[in-house]
């Protein structure tokens, strides 16, 4: 009994030291966990803008194509598509390696998370469309899922210390290409009219600017080949209706069916146009986002500090804002069509 | 013949714009057809043109994803000390069940 009185301080102190790594441990996971569903969102916002792009531009092509066939011609149906296969490849690629990477740092924390406050991020990839981005990796990519967690007494206590100081290099290290991608997707969504003195030059790269709140952006990318899609497929409409209006007697049915398509059109290009630039500023969130979470590690656990996790202070948070706007950008394009 | 990017995007705009004002009902069925026809060609190079300077940053994408990837072997070692981790538990487990039993025996 008296090796037991002797042990007991030693048992508290254990305790203890337990008691502040959970503490730690539940305030990031939370925020890691959080970070992840929003970069999974975003994975699917991003390559459904570049699917609806390049539907757009196929859909003006194919209008036009139907004109000539009614006007007598006989046009080439070899429709090439927009986007080559590199271009696609590069963009989902990074997103995907993204997605591992959000998914590794969670799955690090897992059964460290509190509570996720955004649920059911799979049921929402559903419902966008199936195979629009693809998550098997990221969540078969589970190596250290729980094993740190599932972890008790000493080990977990000497272990989890050690591990939250790898995660802090590992988030450190990464943020530069963190904000690189970003960059990059933030100057392909584009935009409908020039903000900077360099559209005259060559293509705009990262070269062209330190960080991405910085990027003035030249006409062009998704925004602008969607507009110009969006317009042309308008200015067929436009001719039918003219020709339509010209027939002798007027044909007021196919007017009237002509004009309800442009208006339909141009709400949903303007609300297209909406939801891309909202993914340009989530873009810019989701930097702040990896930024806050790379300060709470600070390189070192023992010296971070644990985010706020007060319902009120949470949604002004940097990951929370992150997460929300991804998590309401999948909500708006499912509305859209 | 454009010299830059963007003479042949602005010359490009320009003969859309030509084209797209003109009202299809006064002209006879082959000119209508002429135009729609010019109409498809020079969206489809406008496009093309725009999605140019998109590819041109599939450099830089590739070089981002081998930096994001590099992260993979220091997961790999978290994955390898908690495996340790937990070898060594299993260890500890046993001498704590030993010490249990002892522990009311002194």
């Amino acid at each position: 009994m008296g090796c037991f009185k002797k042990a007991f301080p030693a048992f508290l102190i254990i305790g203890l030291l337990a008691g502040c790594v959970t503490g730690f441990d539940e305030n990031v996971a939370s925020n890691v966990g959080l970070f992840d569903d929003g970069i999974k969102n975003m994975g699917a916002v991003v390559n459904r803008h570049f699917d609806d792009t390049e539907n757009a531009s196929r859909k003006a092509l194919e209008n036009n194509l139907k004109l000539q066939f009614d006007l007598g011609g006989t046009p080439n149906m070899d429709l090439p598509p927009l986007f080559t296969a590199e271009d696609r490849l590069a963009r989902s690629s990074i997103l995907e390696a993204l997605s591992i990477y959000s998914g590794r740092l969670t799955n690090a924390l897992a059964g460290r998370r509190k509570e996720p406050p955004l649920t059911g991020v799979s049921d929402r990839l559903e419902k966008i469309e199936e195979g629009t981005f693809d998550i098997s990796h990221s969540s078969s990519a589970n190596f250290s899922d729980n094993l740190v967690s599932s972890l008790s007494g000493f080990s977990k206590i000497l272990l989890a210390p050690k591990v939250n100081r790898k995660l802090g290099e590992i988030v450190a290290t990464a943020h530069p290409y963190v904000e690189k991608l970003a960059s990059l997707l933030y100057l392909d969504l584009g935009s409908t009219t020039d903000q900077s003195e360099l559209c005259d030059d060559e293509p705009l790269i990262s070269k062209h600017f330190n960080s991405i709140s910085e990027i003035k952006l030249c006409t062009g990318g998704l925004r602008e080949l969607m507009s110009m899609s969006v317009a042309a497929d308008i200015i067929t409409l436009q001719q039918r209706v003219a020709l339509v209006s010209a027939k002798i007697p007027a044909d007021i049915t196919g007017r009237q069916k002509y004009v309800s398509e442009i208006l339909m059109l141009q709400q949903t290009g303007q609300r297209q146009d909406a939801i891309i630039h909202g993914t340009q500023k989530a873009l810019i969130q989701m930097v702040a986002a990896h930024q806050e979470l790379r300060d709470a590690f600070g390189g070192n656990s023992e010296e971070a500090l644990p985010l706020t996790l007060n319902p009120g202070e949470r949604a002004l948070d940097p990951i929370s804002v992150f997460a929300n706007s991804a998590s309401s950008l999948i909500a708006q394009l499912n509305r859209v069509n | 013949m454009s010299s830059s990017y963007r003479e042949a995007y602005s010359d490009l705009l320009v003969a859309q714009k030509l084209l797209n004002s003109q009202d299809l009902s006064v002209l006879d069925p082959p000119r209508q057809l002429e135009v729609v026809q010019m109409q498809g060609v020079v969206f489809a190079e406008i496009q093309a043109l725009l999605v140019q300077r998109l590819s041109a940053r599939n450099e830089e994408y590739s070089a981002a994803t081998e930096g994001l990837q590099q992260s993979e072997a220091e997961f790999l070692k978290i994955k390898e000390w908690a495996e340790s981790a937990e070898n060594g538990e299993k260890i500890f487990g046993g001498i704590l069940k030993g010490i249990s039993i002892l522990l009311p025996l002194l």
